[in-house]
């Protein structure tokens, strides 16, 4: 008697992760850069010893010293340590980013599940729902870096304030996203299937359509911690978030000093430094961003997909396609804005 | 089918009255956030006034909120934008400082175009090869760059090695003239004064190609995806069939259809268009709105102002409301499929 042995692959969110990395070649760069940054940013909060060699203040008998294996990206004025300051600042600006896009991503995903699943016109969830777009659609006529600008003027100087205001004009941005995702998802029949076996509203929604969301939600999450960091830095050189030279050093911060009071042109390590942390570091998150978003567009996902799927024969119709979830169908083929969510650049 | 013209001012007009609660929310939702905080807002925004100075913010802002809207709604219908701590209407500064930075933002809009597009073309045609791999670092790279880093990069070393200008409008050798329009392009060219429109036009340079080279990216990437899209139809297999060069298929037959999507990008990057000049303005000198702003809300600036940096936020909001607008609008026009009634 011969056994059929039927194997189901399960789609975990998590598992087209590593159909991008193995597709795109830059995504699996960038995924390395990642980790990389992250361990090291690890090792720099729980031993410190190991790859800060001074202190953030500590001033060094090599003052304005070029780049050299005692100090590795320089020296200014004072004889700080350029390259113990840069590492001290990977795990601040890296927890901020993450703190940010986190915030944003809970409190837009919540909102954006609500808005898109109980919008029938007419109950209180319809009402709900509407409110919250239009709230959401104000929001997002203001540019994030602006907006975040004047509230940290309201809220306070510092780290705290500053990453409350970013989080302030950031979450926004989860709501159009997921609520567009529900929308699509919220017709497709598996869950009717589930509401006519008599699973409650509120467990559809829980297991069968936030479970469907979640991919799109945390490809989009990974490239925004990149835009997070840019915004976050920005301020830090217009002044308002962090103070540098101070114990806890912030890229922007410290090349907004440079750029003021060292010169640049004589010792241009003082912003060549911090300017590079933060460019590989965006760099990195939008390596890795940027090749999961392509799956999330129905137009560059069937070129994906064509190009994985190497070993089929082409099918005459778009086969079906190996990503289940996340389909951006818009009820409306010619809506203007059919495209992937897009934060433009601050 | 609606596509006459009548058909076209209703789809316009509607759109227009669709600005006004957006605009409205725009006006309420900046002053509440902005106001949230009012105890000590006056010694967080002016820590170094004097008694009086302070005493005079601290009646302004301690009446109730709701008044205050009213007081600063009324005056804003009336165009009263409000004043600086030191007395300084609002309004004329930003109304004479937006020329400038319209023009830049426009320059920068140009370059994205004649150059985020055609890469966007290479990317979708060499999709997934070496091609496609370069394409994607670049615009990353771009995307990746803080705008004040690339800012600080082109002033401090780029332009000294090119012989280019990094600070201003005109070189300070050229006398005053006569302002019409405050563009200084457009300004030396109706004068008639070619050196003049040169040395303009260098000083465009830099700033524009900085604000380009980060927003690019949304315009490459939207035209690759829409070429992906549009490359596998049968009318451009027939167009390559007939034996039409390979440039004129993907140039004339397929990016023609792909760019009515990638028009879109007006209205998703000035948002970044107008918060980049906020940080390029300040480094190249470039006296526009995004300096105001820089100096009203910056926490370095000497001369913080509070109704200046409230206004600020008001007007980039509006602007992006009318660039998505203005897209949207386009977008009807270009393409065919879309129903004006």
């Amino acid at each position: 008697m011969a056994t059929v042995v039927v194997k189901v692959r399960t789609d975990g969110p998590l598992s087209v992760f590593w159909r991008v990395l193995r597709a795109n070649p830059l995504s699996f760069l960038g995924f390395l850069m990642v980790a990389f940054l992250g361990l090291t940013a690890l090792v720099v909060v729980v031993a410190p010893g190991l790859v800060v060699p001074y202190g953030p203040l500590q001033q060094t008998a090599a003052r304005n010293a070029a780049p050299s294996q005692q100090h590795l990206f320089g020296t200014d004025n004072l004889g700080r340590d350029i390259f113990s300051n840069v590492m001290l600042a990977l795990p601040l600006d890296l927890g901020i980013g993450f703190a940010i896009a986190g915030s944003a991503l809970l409190i837009g995903g919540a909102l954006g599940l609500l808005a898109g699943f109980y919008n029938t016109p007419g109950t209180v969830g319809g009402w709900v729902s509407v409110s919250i777009m239009r709230v959401t659609d104000i929001f997002l006529s203001f540019p994030s870096l602006i907006l975040a600008l004047a509230l940290t003027r309201v809220l306070g100087l510092g780290v705290g304030p500053t990453v409350l205001a970013i989080t302030i004009t950031w979450w926004p941005f989860y709501v159009r996203l997921v609520r567009g995702e529900v929308l699509a998802v919220k017709h497709l029949p598996y869950v009717n299937a589930a509401r006519a076996a008599g699973v409650t509203e509120n467990r559809i929604l829980l297991r069968h359509v936030l479970r469907n969301v979640l991919e799109p939600m945390i490809v989009y999450f990974t490239l925004d911690i990149g835009t997070v960091l840019v915004t976050y830095s920005t301020i830090g050189f217009i002044g308002v978030a962090s103070k540098y030279p101070g114990t806890s050093p912030e890229w922007g911060a410290m090349l907004a000093f440079y750029q003021q009071t060292g010169s640049t042109n004589v010792y241009p390590w003082l912003v060549i430094a911090p300017g590079a942390a933060i460019f590989v570091t965006v760099l990195a998150f939008s390596l890795l961003g940027d090749g999961l978003r392509d799956i999330l567009d129905p137009r560059t996902r069937r070129a994906f997909v064509r190009g994985t799927i190497t070993h089929d024969p082409p099918p005459e119709t778009p086969a079906p396609l190996p990503i289940a979830s996340g389909a951006i169908t818009d009820s409306n083929p010619v809506a203007p804005v059919n495209v992937v969510e897009t934060r433009s650049q601050t | 089918m609606g596509r006459s013209l009548s058909d076209l001012l209703v789809f316009v007009a509607k759109r227009l009255v669709q600005l006004v609660p957006v605009l409205l929310g725009v006006i309420i939702l900046t002053f509440v956030v902005t106001h949230l905080r009012l105890t000590g807002l006056c010694n967080e925004w002016y820590p170094h006034a004097g008694a009086t100075t302070l005493a005079n913010c601290n009646a302004k802002y301690g009446a109730p909120l709701i008044n205050q809207f009213w007081q600063y709604f009324t005056g804003l219908l009336q165009g009263d934008w409000g004043q600086s701590v030191t007395g300084i209407q609002v309004y004329p500064s930003i109304a004479a400082d937006l020329p400038a930075t319209l023009e830049l933002v426009l320059a920068s809009l140009f370059l994205m175009v004649v150059i985020g597009i055609p890469l966007g073309v290479i990317a979708a045609q060499y999709s997934g090869r070496l091609g496609d791999h370069l394409v994607r670092i670049l615009y990353l790279s771009g995307w990746a760059t803080p705008t004040y880093l690339g800012a600080v990069i082109a002033a401090v070393f780029i332009g000294p090695y090119l012989g280019l200008p990094t600070s201003g409008e005109y070189s300070t050798t050229i006398p005053p003239f006569n302002q019409y329009t405050h563009m200084s392009v457009v300004d030396a060219a109706i004068a008639l004064n070619l050196p003049y429109t040169v040395d303009a036009i260098d000083h465009l340079i830099l700033p524009a190609v900085v604000l380009a080279f980060i927003n690019m990216g949304i315009a490459t990437r939207m035209t690759r995806a829409s070429m992906l899209e549009v490359l596998p139809l049968d009318y451009v297999k027939s167009a390559r069939m007939k034996g039409l060069a390979e440039f004129w298929v993907m140039y004339k037959h397929a990016l023609r259809n792909a760019l009515i999507t990638t028009t879109t990008v007006l209205g998703i990057t000035a948002g970044g268009l107008l918060a980049g000049t906020v940080v390029i303005e300040e480094v190249f000198d470039w006296p526009g709105i995004g300096q105001y702003a820089f100096t009203a809300i910056g926490g370095n600036s000497s001369t913080p102002n509070f109704d200046g940096a409230v206004a600020v936020v008001i007007i980039f909001a509006i602007a992006v409301v009318v660039a998505n607008l203005v897209a949207d609008i386009l977008y009807g026009l270009l393409d065919p499929r879309v129903d004006w009634r």
